[in-house]
Formats: C-alpha cells, sequence, structure tokens
C-alpha cells in the first residue's frame, strides 16, 4: 500500500469518526422528538437536528474532496507509469 | 438513581440528559474530563455515562483512574471509534458495556436501564414498598404478610413497577420492557395485566382498591400510563398536576373493557 493510500485511509477514517457525532445527534434528536407534546421543545430538537445535518453535509464533502485527490493523484500515476488507456 | 453524562458534544448531552431525566433520573451533564473526575471524587452516580473523546482529559484516562475505585457505579462507554481494541481496553478497565456511535436513543436508555437493573438486583434482592415485599430469588410476592400468588408476567409487571416507583410508566415502556413488544402492536395487555395485579394486590389487603376503603396503589396517570405511589400521601392539589386519575378497579375495568371491546370489534 502507497503512502498516500494510507494517509487516505487514515483521513477517511477520521471523518467516519467525525460523522458518527452529528449522525448521533440527528438519531437522538429525531426519536426523542418524536415523544414530545411540547411545541417548544419540538423546535429546540429540529433546530439541534438541522445542525447536526449541516456538520455531516461539511464531513461528507471533505471526504468527497479526499476521494477525488486520492483518485486524481492515482490517475497520474497511471499516466506516469504508462498504464493508461490512451492509444 | 443518579446518573453522570460525561460528553462535550453540547447537543448530544442535552438529548441524554433530558431523555434519562424523562425515566425518572437524577441526571447531571458535565462537558470535559477534569469537571467528571471533580465530580466523581466528591460523589459517585449510580451510572456513568462516558464518551471516550473529551476535552483535558479523555474517556480512558478517567477509566484509568478509577481502576480498582468504581465503588458500585455502572459505567457505559460511548465511542464513536470503531476499532475494537479500545472497546475491550475500556471493558477491562471496568466499564460494563460500550456502545459505538452513532446509537439509538431507545438503546442508549435500555442499555442504562439494564445496567441499573443489574446493579439494583445486586443491591437489593428484596423490594417493598406499601406493605408489599417482592422476594427476587424465590420469586414470591406478600402484602403485609399475605402470600400473593402471581403469574410470570404478573411477577415482572410487579417487579418493573416497584423498580420505578413514585415513577409515571408509560404502556408503551411497560409493553418494551415486560412483554418485549413493540408499542406498534396496538395491543391493550398491560391494561389487562395491570387490572389483574390490581385485583390479586387488593385481595391480599381488603382496605384497599376493590374494597372502595383504600386508596389505589397503582394509580392510572391519565393519558401517559401508570405509577406506583412511592408511599407518601398525595394532595389532591398535587394529583391535580399530575393529572393522576385515582380510579377504583371499577372504574378501571370501565376503561380497560372499553379498549378490549374496541379491540374484539
Amino acid at each position: 500500500m502507497r503512502t498516500s493510500d494510507g494517509n487516505l485511509l487514515r483521513e477517511l477514517n477520521e471523518q467516519l469518526h467525525a460523522m458518527s457525532q452529528p449522525m448521533t445527534v440527528l438519531l437522538c434528536a429525531m426519536e426523542y422528538g418524536a415523544g414530545l407534546d411540547s411545541v417548544h421543545e419540538m423546535r429546540e430538537a429540529v433546530r439541534i437536528s438541522q445542525e447536526a445535518c449541516e456538520r455531516l453535509r461539511k464531513n461528507v464533502v471533505s471526504m468527497q474532496v479526499a476521494v477525488r485527490e486520492a483518485i486524481e493523484e492515482s490517475k497520474g500515476d497511471e499516466r506516469f507509469l504508462g498504464h493508461g488507456h490512451a492509444g | 438513581m443518579r446518573v453522570l453524562i460525561v460528553e462535550d458534544d453540547s447537543a448530544l448531552g442535552l438529548f441524554l440528559q433530558k431523555g434519562l431525566k424523562i425515566e425518572g433520573h437524577e441526571v447531571e451533564w458535565l462537558a470535559d474530563g477534569e469537571s467528571a473526575m471533580e465530580r466523581l471524587t466528591l460523589r459517585r452516580p449510580d451510572l456513568m455515562v462516558l464518551d471516550l473523546s473529551l476535552p483535558k482529559k479523555d474517556g480512558t484516562e478517567i477509566l484509568e483512574a478509577l481502576v480498582g475505585r468504581f465503588e458500585g457505579m455502572s459505567v457505559l462507554v460511548l465511542t464513536g471509534r470503531n476499532e475494537v481494541e479500545i472497546r475491550v481496553k475500556c471493558l477491562n478497565l471496568g466499564a460494563d458495556d460500550c456502545m459505538l456511535k452513532p446509537f439509538s436513543f431507545h438503546e442508549l436508555r435500555a442499555r442504562c436501564r439494564a445496567l441499573l437493573r443489574r446493579r439494583e438486583q445486586f443491591a437489593d434482592p428484596v423490594l417493598r414498598q406499601s406493605g408489599i415485599e417482592l422476594h427476587r430469588m424465590e420469586r414470591r410476592v406478600t402484602r403485609d404478610g399475605v402470600p400473593v400468588d402471581l403469574t410470570v408476567k404478573e411477577f415482572a409487571l410487579l417487579e418493573f413497577l416497584l423498580q420505578r416507583r413514585g415513577v409515571c410508566c408509560s404502556r408503551a415502556e411497560l409493553l418494551r420492557e415486560v412483554w418485549q413488544m413493540s408499542p406498534d402492536t396496538g395491543t391493550n395487555v398491560v391494561d389487562v395485566y395491570i387490572n389483574y395485579l390490581r385485583r390479586k394486590l387488593a385481595a391480599a389487603c381488603p382496605a384497599d382498591g376493590a374494597g372502595g376503603a383504600g386508596p389505589e396503589l397503582i394509580e392510572t396517570v391519565r393519558g401517559s400510563g401508570y405509577m406506583l405511589r412511592d408511599g407518601r400521601p398525595v394532595s389532591p392539589a398535587e394529583l391535580g398536576r399530575k393529572g393522576v386519575q385515582r380510579a377504583g378497579i371499577a372504574g378501571i375495568s370501565g376503561i380497560e373493557q372499553g379498549q378490549s371491546a374496541r379491540k374484539g370489534a
């Protein structure tokens, strides 16, 4: 395994770990919110859910960027090694 | 029961605190490891819900500092790391259970309940309330010394209510904890068994419930569920606030018969 692959896996693992936090908040907010009678508390649960969604979205975007960069890097390696499909 | 939550994520900490308060626990939430250590030196809770990634002092360090000094406190570890070694390490250090994030709030509550139940079983093999004695090991119940013959489910239901005395238990909760059934099943088995239990407990104490002279031991909390009185007298004003329906057995039977009839229809 190349160093860059190892770095990518480590980075993805970190991102997954970072995603677990807002995902837990989202799950808990939905389950907790489902049993609420108070409109005020329900609004608060929705607000916190929205924040968790935003945190999740940012994590997903970071992961996409990391994967895209890794793919670009591997394409460059293939071209350098002459394994490309050109010709 | 006293529960300490140590979680640095404010949104999650808030939900866990609110959710466990609903269960009737006294819940404190702290956001860093050092505050948690300070709190633990002052007073041990019955259960600590401990996140591993914490500022100042992480969860593993807290566990290491507590080795051999848990003093009956149960520990439930929360972690977002999926490496099995971390969970094994926590369990070896004395944690009772580990949950991997993301987790379901219902599952967390159920695990907390299980840990507290296990702790309570070790603590007291006999549950006592208002003349009722429930002997967990011998599986027998008496009221004012008179034996009460209960079926397995009636026993489990009474045991659950005794553990949560003074706290309203919803039908959904009773269905889930005593019958291991989903609340979506739409059954009225809880109401039916509460009725059986009331009759049997009342029969062992003629002054109670059915006789009309004594107060109902298992109260119906209108629109919510049932509650075993915690022994102290309840004022009418308090009853009004709680929305407690102090219905006699005949009244409850009426409600339950109505539900049964609807089920039948």
